[in-house]
């Protein structure tokens, strides 16, 4: 194949950087599926693990119906809210912006269990804080978290912050003029938002979609944590246990399991090409000279200012119960007798081991190196799939989207073995952690990426190259600066997940290479909920300092307020 | 005349401190089996021209960075390098090194299960150690030649632990038929791991499976959290009691002042953790050294410290390991018929 323009040469570069990182852990995950891994007959081809993870559905009716009204109910409440919030955010006068987005980001920093725990802490039946105020004003509980309600409820929680994030970006940058010709036509509010802004962030609605259906088919903490007590099994409940059961877990069942779910992603993804194949149709950003406006609320400003203020408040309330256990020597409700009880033991236990700066150290190098990245080859592989006239596109979209259903137990296994065989000098150290969350976090780099290049009319890079500029001139000058906010939304939500990220890190760390999630791992499992507490709460202070100082520069060098 | 004297016999000092290091070095299989009065000097001696020793290990967070201090500073220039993560990943990570012939891990300390699997994957080599001798034989794992896959290191025990503000006294079971009385009814929890499936075997091993299915009644709810977690909410009130929690966990939190207490049942399912060293440790003297350390006084005495027993102890109630003594795809499929039973008969919903 003759290269002719920069394009193509960007094309072979990011396709072969996409490959390298995603496809040894597919191949590796496909073959765990399709061997036997006990036993004498240890690697010969087996269609069991596929037939174990059938049978281990049993009720599927039930089962289905429950994964159904809880994928459904939380990412409808979250896309409702995290939508209704981003409007008022970049659209609206409603106070409290930026409270709001610091909440969001907050969020990302606290490992997902703790926050559970932490809503356990608040709305468990018996001794739950906010059930304890409100059983005598209510004569009952306010809700009790072990139910499908409370499972729904908290996951829609955790996924609202990211909708927000995800939905800000279209709302920010979207050409005012196309509702304003709406609104001298003589269409409501509602019908300006339904048949004009609505449809235009249609790429990032499809995205905040994909994302919490995939997620609610993967995610564990909540249907453990909160569904098993309260006996509603959705399918990751019934997958993870069979994986989880036996002396070791069941590797050949994960794969299989993640097969499945990579062929539904697949499916998946093809109703969002069909719908976002026609760019035109999602382009907000053009050479015109325009700031959105903000609209008025008027009378109903306060009540932005409380949805805006619904977000921090979500975000702040597990916190408070975690920060509450976190000067306890155990686990009580607040009283009198409690307060007596209130000690910096935890703090001082947790923080008292002598490689914790090194750790740091390690997790900021690999958290900053693997955000960054990511974001690069993302956005590459982004602007290929909405602009370049390459057939063979939407394979850099399928394959950034691979990971996104790897299991973190057995991605582990699969770059732990691939550093083992290959010749590159990065086992046993940090570097090996950077390459793997590069892959595991590529799928959320390339929507955030995407829904923004979307957005982003072709006539601005045109004008660009018309007037002289160099390719890497006119993304340089021209699409970074434009895409800026949603790059920097990318980079920090990476930055702060990987600093958590669990199942990858326990695997590939080695001593030397300690990172902070091997610690927060330890204290969980050995039950030091106070001291877990203590050092989430710390860590995540750190991690937000670290994510606004980075967010500051950014908007030093062109990010919007 | 003096001062030659003293002279020589200074450099005869000096050569008989070097003395280890100076004799000819041995080889892996000879260092395992050495049992000369001096094997403690001749191991620091190698140890230390080694400079490091890499602990693979499942022991708890406080436990096992206690004992890499304490080691270190009894013998100095021996750096322990310790990754600590679940039996399950050691048996991963040290399988994947040696199939890539990558050998990292010197000294292992895990739960008996993990370590079974990876003597039958050649992942372990035999050794002798002098502290042997004090452990009773069905601590220890035989192998070859009168030597040793490991020894049992650390015992933790699995019982009933509940709210003692919240449990009368005598509603609190002495034995698993007491965990049927009404008091109980509607509060308990298990957490769904490991130990709640022992406490089941321990149930169907003592009473017969009719006795554990008769326990339906009783509405146990599953959590899908880690017993020390459960035994959080049992500290706060949200979860009266449980059959499967740790001692050391109820004993560190009762240190803590929580109103929380254990009690044994009719046997106690038993986790252990043994020591054992790796079958090619790249430094094969601090290996040895650091598994000598583990099983010796001064390791048993630490870990004692944080509260986790010894086979050489007797604590009063009967001991009962699981996973001893059996196949490990035998006691795998025991596993999985015991999460079975627990599942049906525990409650569905809140």
């Amino acid at each position: 194949m003759m290269l002719r323009n920069p394009a193509q040469w960007l094309f072979l570069l990011t396709g072969v950087t996409l490959a390298y990182l995603v496809l040894p852990p597919f191949f590796f995950i496909l073959h765990t599926s399709l061997v036997t891994d006990r036993g004498l007959q240890a690697g010969s081809f087996t269609f069991q693990h596929f037939e174990n993870i059938v049978e281990s559905l049993g009720d599927v009716k039930s089962l289905l119906s429950n994964s159904i009204l809880f994928s459904v109910g939380s990412a409808g409440i979250a896309l409702i809210y995290g939508t209704a919030l981003a409007w008022l955010a970049e659209r609206s006068d409603a106070p409290f912006r930026k409270l709001a987005y610091i909440s969001a980001y907050v969020s990302f920093a606290i490992p997902g269990i703790i926050k559970v725990v932490g809503w356990i802490m608040l709305l468990g039946p018996r001794a739950g804080i906010l059930n304890a105020v409100f059983t005598p004003l209510l004569g009952g509980p306010l809700l009790n978290i072990f139910s499908l309600q409370g499972m729904v409820l908290v996951e829609s929680f955790l996924w609202i912050p990211i909708v927000f994030l995800l939905m800000a970006t279209p709302f920010r940058s979207m050409d005012p003029s196309l509702e304003e010709a709406a609104t001298t036509a003589g269409s409501s509010g509602w019908q300006v938002f339904r048949r004009v802004t609505f449809p235009l962030a249609l790429p990032s609605v499809l995205a905040v979609l994909i994302l919490t259906f995939i997620r609610s088919l993967e995610a564990f903490e909540i249907p453990a944590l909160i569904g098993i007590p309260a006996g509603v099994e959705v399918l990751t409940t019934k997958i993870y246990l069979q994986i989880k059961g036996g002396l070791i877990p069941k590797y050949g069942e994960a794969s299989a399991y993640s097969i499945v779910l990579i062929a539904l992603v697949a499916l998946g993804l093809i109703p969002y090409y069909r719908i976002t194949a026609k760019t035109y149709k999602f382009t907000t950003i053009s050479g015109k000279n325009y700031r959105p406006h903000r609209v008025q609320l008027g009378k109903w400003r306060w009540l932005g200012a409380c949805l805006m203020l619904v977000l921090p408040l979500l975000q702040f309330l597990p916190i408070v119960a975690i920060a509450w256990s976190s000067f306890l020597p155990f686990a009580q409700v607040p009283s009198r007798k409690a307060l007596a009880l209130l000690t910096l033991n935890n703090y001082v236990t947790a923080f008292n081991d002598s490689g914790i700066s090194r750790s740091v150290l390690n997790s900021m190098t690999v958290s900053i190196s693997a955000a960054t990245i990511a974001v690069i080859i993302t956005f590459f592989a982004a602007w290929l799939i909405v602009r370049a006239s390459i057939k063979a596109r939407w394979l850099l979209d399928q394959m950034a989207m691979l990971p996104l259903v790897f299991p973190g137990i057995v991605m582990g296994i699969a770059i732990l073995k691939m550093y083992l065989m290959l010749p590159i000098p990065v086992y046993g150290t940090i570097w090996i952690l950077v390459l793997a969350f590069v892959a595991r976090y590529l799928p959320y780099g390339i929507r955030f990426s995407h829904a923004a290049l979307l957005s982003l009319h072709k006539e601005l890079e045109e004008g660009a190259m018309a007037s002289g500029a160099s390719w890497f001139q006119m993304v340089r000058h021209v699409v970074v600066p434009l895409i800026m906010p949603a790059l920097v939304a990318g980079w920090i939500y990476i930055f702060l997940i990987t600093f958590k990220e669990l199942s990858i890190a326990l695997l590939l760390y080695s001593p030397g290479s300690q990172v902070v999630a091997v610690t927060i791992w330890e204290l969980w499992d050995n039950g030091h909920v106070g001291e877990l507490a203590a050092f989430s709460l710390v860590i995540t202070f750190g991690t937000v300092i670290v994510g606004s100082i980075f967010l500051n520069v950014a908007q030093r060098y062109g990010l919007q307020d | 005349m003096k001062n030659s004297i003293l002279a020589l016999l200074a450099v005869m000092l000096s050569f008989s401190q070097a003395w280890p290091q100076a004799r000819k070095a041995m080889t892996i299989s000879e260092l395992v089996t050495y049992n000369g009065k001096d094997r403690e000097q001749v191991l620091y001696a190698g140890a230390k021209s080694e400079g490091n020793v890499t602990w693979y290990t499942s022991l708890a967070g406080a436990s096992y960075k206690a004992m890499v201090k304490a080691f270190e500073d009894k013998y100095p220039g021996v750096k322990v390098e310790a990754y600590r993560v679940a039996g399950a990943d050691i048996v991963v990570r040290m399988t994947e090194e040696a199939k890539a012939k990558r050998y990292i891990a010197d000294t292992v300390e895990t739960t008996e299960g993990n370590l079974l699997f990876m003597r039958d994957a050649f992942l372990l080599r035999p050794y002798h150690s002098p502290y042997f001798a004090s452990y009773p034989e069905d601590a220890k794992e035989k192998g070859e030649r009168g030597l040793y896959f490991w020894a049992i290191a650390r015992e933790s025990y699995i019982g009933f632990a509940y709210n003692t503000k919240l449990l009368p006294k005598n509603a609190v079971p002495k034995n698993y038929e007491g965990l049927l009385h009404p008091a109980l009814k509607n509060r308990m929890g298990v957490s769904l791991t490991d130990p709640s499936y022992k406490v089941i075997g321990a149930m169907i091993k003592t009473k017969g499976q009719e006795f554990v299915k008769k326990l339906k009644v009783q509405g146990i709810a599953m959590h899908g959290i880690i017993p020390p977690a459960l035994l959080d909410l049992i500290a706060s009130g949200e979860v009266l009691a449980s059959p499967a929690i740790f001692r050391n966990h109820t004993l560190n939190a009762i240190a803590k002042g929580a109103p929380v207490d254990w009690v044994a049942m009719d046997i106690v399912p038993t986790n252990v953790g043994g020591a054992a060293i790796a079958a090619q440790p790249p430094h094969p003297h601090a290996a040895l050294l650091l598994a000598d350390y583990l099983l010796g006084p001064e390791g048993q005495a630490l870990l004692e410290k944080f509260e986790y027993g010894s086979a050489a102890k007797n604590l009063g109630f009967k001991r009962w390991r699981p996973d001893h003594g059996i196949a490990t795809d035998k006691y795998e499929k025991d596993l999985e018929r015991w999460e079975k039973l627990l599942k049906e008969i525990s409650r569905k919903g809140a």
